[in-house]
């Protein structure tokens, strides 16, 4: 489809008109009146979003937006106004209306136990009456009941329980979504990019659960708004602080501790959340036997931090920061210590500003970064010490519009502007008489512009059609040098440009298109096709996310990846929306992949762009799921059959082979259970086909040497992986009616519950007096891990 | 109570618990190695090619072999029978098999310089379906050392305690690699891979060699060591580092997928056919 064709027929979707419009009377349209307003939270006046709001006596109603708004029109009348919320008591409400009204309906929480309520940001039919497929939304008080590796609650780990989401290792907070690859998700907190976001080479995700109101993952279908990774978006967002009351989240655990605050600066008016987390592994090292471990030096720490103020009804500012860091220092021997530090930042400021009942904004403003440092710390006559350096960095405005058309259209329309700088790498001797030289990857600057328009169309009562077009404009930008490579991949020469100037341009359409059909109260079917494109990638050939992963811009030499994802679902609920299961079915094509030659050299070379090798993916997949929701038995089991392949004409023989990231059978079964107000368990287990791996099949000789002769890429794979964790939380209650604001709970986790050595890498050792047989040794990462957190909650 | 206050009763009793955890934190990092039964029986059999072809009409050997099952106890076997030619533009030499899967020219020849030389196999029995490989490869230019040296290693760690350094004008005006092999009273020192010297010429590029420092071993007083300087191409020098490191390198999971060496032997054959300019030069360890 050219680009013509698509800005025609999308426009030609924008301008049919609706069934509502075709039979709208102009006469009774000037007689209704507007009732609009906000659903809230009654303690915090957290808006409420996908709230039910229904007016008995029409037998109809709408549900508020994100922002928890909604709009009606209704001749003038006397209504009853029933307003339901997932985990808070039914209100309502009559209403005269004589005039345009607006009113906030403020929902009391159903349980007085705050840690027992789960606030559900969906409408609870929401699985089978949104338009949006293929996506999940979890909150974190939901995150925080599941089983959790060392006690570590992570947002990132559940979401690799859900279907569709491989886990790219043991441990791992690195994940493939629907069969692509590690650096294709965009993850965003409160509107920033997130670059790097794990702990620990990866054991812990950077985000700190007390801290995160919810998340958000599109495996699929991406609304129109949302661009820049070709396979997920990751949508998190930090909680508001609450307006009326403080409060304090904490907790003790195996790695880490952890305190968040909330509350008001002025009331209703302005709110806080302050959080922070730190690890203390090393504050045992000077403990430990062996003397030269004392001085060492890991840990890790987050800060999170939002500010929400709300001048009027028609203006709120929300300002969301968060800096962590990774610091190990070793030093063995009275050597000089080897450092090393990791880090992500990231600040949005977002001024949401109410035109209208009908017209909505948000502006925002946002920067964040990932950086890495590390080396030997100069000291003198040290001629080892050097300093290698990296970063990535990203400025952004943005300016989102929703126009409430009429009530069968809901239009989105915005734009975006950002500037990146990268910094892949730069490394120097320290002193004088260092043996290390300079290294220096060219840095390189690049500027991104989207604009976007979507409608939400009701097409008829049963037909809702979400459509929109997303255009980009990616620009490299001087000053740069960019290697010039032949067709064999050898460097020719290379360019130098200056400061400000835009050397390369690429830009495209990504339509992105759902349509909803229901096919009773309880049933419906779903198709979407989204085109998306990326014109960041990240420079890794591992599996597993490390620290010194670094983001490349697209270049002359490395055009934009771009994918083609359709997919199509049957959803259906049971129960009165008690059960929702759903089955989806993705096939996605997608173009201009990277992979890296064999035997690449990655890190530090500045003709990095010559080891890199273009090909194309293709996954699809069926994914099965069954979720409760409600109630005191929660949980869901999940199924994905798929695969994932690439085609590179450079690797493997130019014949197809699989990704790193196929897995045939994927099995994730996650259960809550409250027995009372006491004790709660959980569990879960997951099950998957073995990586993909490529392994030695022969042995050759050259040279008096002996070498391994490989399979085919990836023709192997790791022995199956699965695990079964548990978790039993004791709630305790003060008798004391003084403290009866204070609760607290004890968590016991086990990970790995039946102990199975699940394989991490295989590799093969010479068996001792052979001079030529090897065996397979596999190495595990965990067996068996209990861990115990104390978590209280304090208002 | 202020806000305050609680505060702090919590931080106090937070830290009473932090007491019970730490009890309890004797953190697990249960991280382990055992052996796996891995099934392994890939029909995946190829043919492996060393040859070289040399300026000096007694070094020529052409050895074939063919790949091993990985996790099998015996030795690589060699392969017999085949028929070996290696030409130029104008001659054409056959190789005779002197023994099991070792040939040699039947009629000696000297291999020349800028000259590009033909490998041709055939084989008696077909491996993985096919009977002939092919490979072609261009003789470098050659290196003329003036002299070599053979000095004590003052600061010496180990054993290696003699160095052996080469004097001599570099050609330059392109990029020239050089193999060096090591031969102590008649006796090499250099049979596999890894004790071979190896350097391309970008610090000497064109300039004269000051001394340069290129082997280095354990010697004693009145040795007479001979140093063969070998000129190879830019391909060959990649394929040996390559495979010195896939030959030493144990993979892991934050490095890219392994994959084979890749010589330059048509038809799906391990190994390389290099053509390389020989020189040598001689010297006596004095202390």
């Amino acid at each position: 489809m050219s680009k013509n064709q698509v800005i025609k027929i999308f426009i030609l979707l924008l301008l049919l008109p609706t069934p509502s419009d075709l039979l709208a009377d102009n006469t009774t349209q000037q007689t209704k009146l507007k009732l609009s307003g906000h659903v809230r939270d009654a303690q915090s006046e957290d808006v409420l979003p996908f709230a039910s709001v229904y007016i008995k006596e029409l037998e109809r109603g709408t549900t508020t937006n994100k922002d928890g708004f909604f709009s009606l029109r209704l001749e003038p009348g006397t209504y009853t106004i029933i307003t339901t919320y997932i985990g808070y008591r039914e209100k309502t409400r009559q209403i005269t209306l004589k005039e345009d009204k607006k009113i906030n309906i403020d929902l009391q929480i159903q349980s007085q136990d705050l840690n027992e309520v789960v606030v559900s940001g969906e409408r609870r039919d929401a699985n089978v009456e949104s338009s949006q497929m293929s996506s999940f939304k979890l909150e974190s008080k939901t995150i925080s009941k599941i089983p959790a590796f060392m006690g570590e609650v992570d947002v990132l780990k559940t979401l690799q329980l859900l279907p569709g989401v491989q886990s790219s290792g043991e441990g791992s907070t690195g994940f493939s979504v629907r069969g692509g690859s590690r650096g294709q998700n965009l993850i965003l907190l409160d509107e920033a990019s997130v670059f790097n976001a794990s702990h620990l080479m990866g054991f812990f995700s950077i985000f700190n659960n007390d801290a995160i109101k919810s998340i958000k993952l599109y495996k699929g279908d991406i609304p129109a708004r949302y661009g820049g990774r070709l396979s997920s978006l990751v949508n998190i967002r930090q909680k508001d602080g609450n307006l009326k009351n403080f409060k304090v989240d904490g907790g003790i655990g195996t790695i880490s501790s952890r305190l968040a605050i909330q509350g008001p600066i002025k009331k209703d008016k302005t709110s806080f959340m302050l959080a922070g987390r730190r690890s203390y592994a090393d504050i045992f090292l000077p403990l430990a036997a062996n003397e030269n471990l004392h001085d060492n030096t890991l840990y890790f720490y987050d800060l999170n931090f939002k500010l929400r103020h709300i001048f009027d009804k028609n203006n709120r500012l929300y300002i969301s920061q968060y800096y962590g860091r990774d610091v190990v220092k070793v030093s063995a021997n009275n050597a000089a210590p080897f450092a090393m530090s990791w880090g992500n930042f990231t600040t949005s400021a977002r001024w949401n500003h109410i035109f209208s009942d009908k017209l909505y904004s948000n502006f925002t403003f946002v920067r964040s970064g990932y950086d890495y440092e590390l080396g030997i710390e100069e000291t003198p006559d040290n001629i080892t010490s050097f300093r290698w350096m990296s970063d990535i960095t990203e400025n952004k405005l943005k300016a989102d519009f929703v126009y409430q058309l009429n009530k069968d259209n809901t239009l989105r329309f915005g734009a975006s502007s950002s500037y990146n700088h990268f910094s892949p790498g730069n490394v120097e001797g320290l002193s004088d008489e260092s043996i290390f030289g300079e290294v220096n990857v060219p840095s390189s600057n690049a500027l991104k512009h989207s604009f976007y328009v979507s409608n939400e169309q009701e097409i008829a009562a049963l037909l809702t059609l979400d459509y929109g077009l997303r255009y980009s404009i990616f620009q490299n930008m001087g000053k740069a040098t960019v290697y010039n490579f032949d067709e064999s991949y050898n460097k020719v020469d290379s360019t130098t440009y200056d400061a400000n100037e835009i050397f390369n341009t690429y830009d495209g359409f990504e339509p992105r298109i759902s349509a909803k059909y229901e096919l009773n109260e309880n049933s419906s079917v779903k198709a979407s096709y989204s085109r998306t494109l990326q014109f960041l990638h990240l420079a890794s050939n591992a599996t597993i996310g490390t620290p010194l992963d670094v983001w490349l811009p697209s270049s002359p030499n490395i055009k934009p990846q771009y994918a083609n994802q359709f997919a199509i679902g049957y959803f259906r609920n049971f129960m009165d929306n008690l059960l929702e299961t759903s089955v989806e079915v993705y096939y996605k094509k997608m173009g201009n992949q990277i992979d890296f030659k064999d035997h690449a050299q990655i890190f530090l070379n500045p003709e990095i762009e010559g080891e890199m090798r273009f090909g194309e993916a293709e996954a699809y997949g069926a994914e099965f799921l069954i979720r409760k929701n409600i109630g005191d038995f929660t949980g869901w089991i999940s199924y994905t059959l798929a695969r994932a392949e690439r085609t590179f004409d450079a690797i493997n023989d130019g014949e197809p082979y699989l990704s790193p990231f196929d897995r045939t059978h994927d099995i994730s079964v996650v259960m809550n259970y409250d027995l009372n107000s006491r004790f709660s368990f959980g569990l879960n287990w997951v099950y998957s086909t073995g990586n993909p791996i490529t392994l030695p099949t022969g042995r050759w000789e050259y040279g008096n040497k002996i070498a391994p002769a490989y399979s085919e890429r990836n023709s192997y794979r790791m022995p199956d992986y699965h695990r079964l964790d548990f978790s039993v939380t004791y709630n305790s209650k003060n008798k004391d009616k003084e403290n009866k604001r204070f609760h607290s709970s004890w968590n016991l986790s086990v990970y790995n519950a039946y102990n199975r050595h699940n394989a991490f890498s295989i590799n093969f050792e010479e068996v001792k007096g052979s001079a030529y047989e090897r065996e397979a040794i596999k190495t595990y990462l965990f067996g068996i891990i209990p861990s115990i957190t104390y978590n209280f909650h304090f208002k | 109570m202020s806000f305050l206050e609680r505060l702090k009763q919590i931080i106090n009793r937070s830290i009473k618990s932090l007491s019970g955890i730490i009890i309890i934190t004797v953190v697990l990092f249960t991280g382990c190695e055992e052996k796996i039964d891995l099934n392994l029986n890939e029909n995946n059999e190829r043919l492996v090619v060393e040859g070289s072809i040399t300026n000096q009409d007694t070094l020529h050997k052409i050895v074939l072999s063919k790949t091993a099952d990985y996790l099998s106890a015996e030795q690589t076997p060699r392969v017999s029978g085949a028929i070996v030619k290696v030409s130029d533009n104008q001659n054409t030499y056959t190789f005779k098999e002197k023994s099991k899967g070792i040939y040699i020219p039947e009629n000696s020849f000297a291999g020349e310089n800028g000259k590009t030389y033909n490998l041709t196999i055939d084989l008696k029995e077909s491996i993985n379906d096919k009977t002939t490989y092919t490979a072609q490869e261009t003789m470098p230019q050659s290196l003329y050392l003036d002299s070599v040296t053979a000095e004590p290693l003052d600061d010496n760690i180990g054993k290696d305690d003699v160095q052996i350094k080469a004097w001599g004008q570099e050609p330059g005006g392109q990029e020239n690699y050089y193999v060096w092999d090591l031969e102590v009273n008649g006796e090499s020192l250099t049979d596999t891979l890894d004790q071979k010297s190896f350097t391309d010429d970008e610090l000497v590029d064109g300039s004269y060699i000051p001394g340069l420092p290129i082997l280095f071993y354990d010697g004693e007083v009145n040795d007479t060591i001979k140093v063969y300087t070998q000129s190879i191409t830019a391909a060959y020098y990649d394929f040996l580092l390559a495979f010195i490191r896939e030959a030493s390198s144990g993979g892991g999971g934050f490095s890219g997928p392994p994959a084979n060496v890749e010589g330059n032997i048509s038809g799906g054959a391990l190994g390389y056919f290099s053509v390389k300019a020989v020189t040598t030069n001689q010297t006596i360890y004095r202390k």
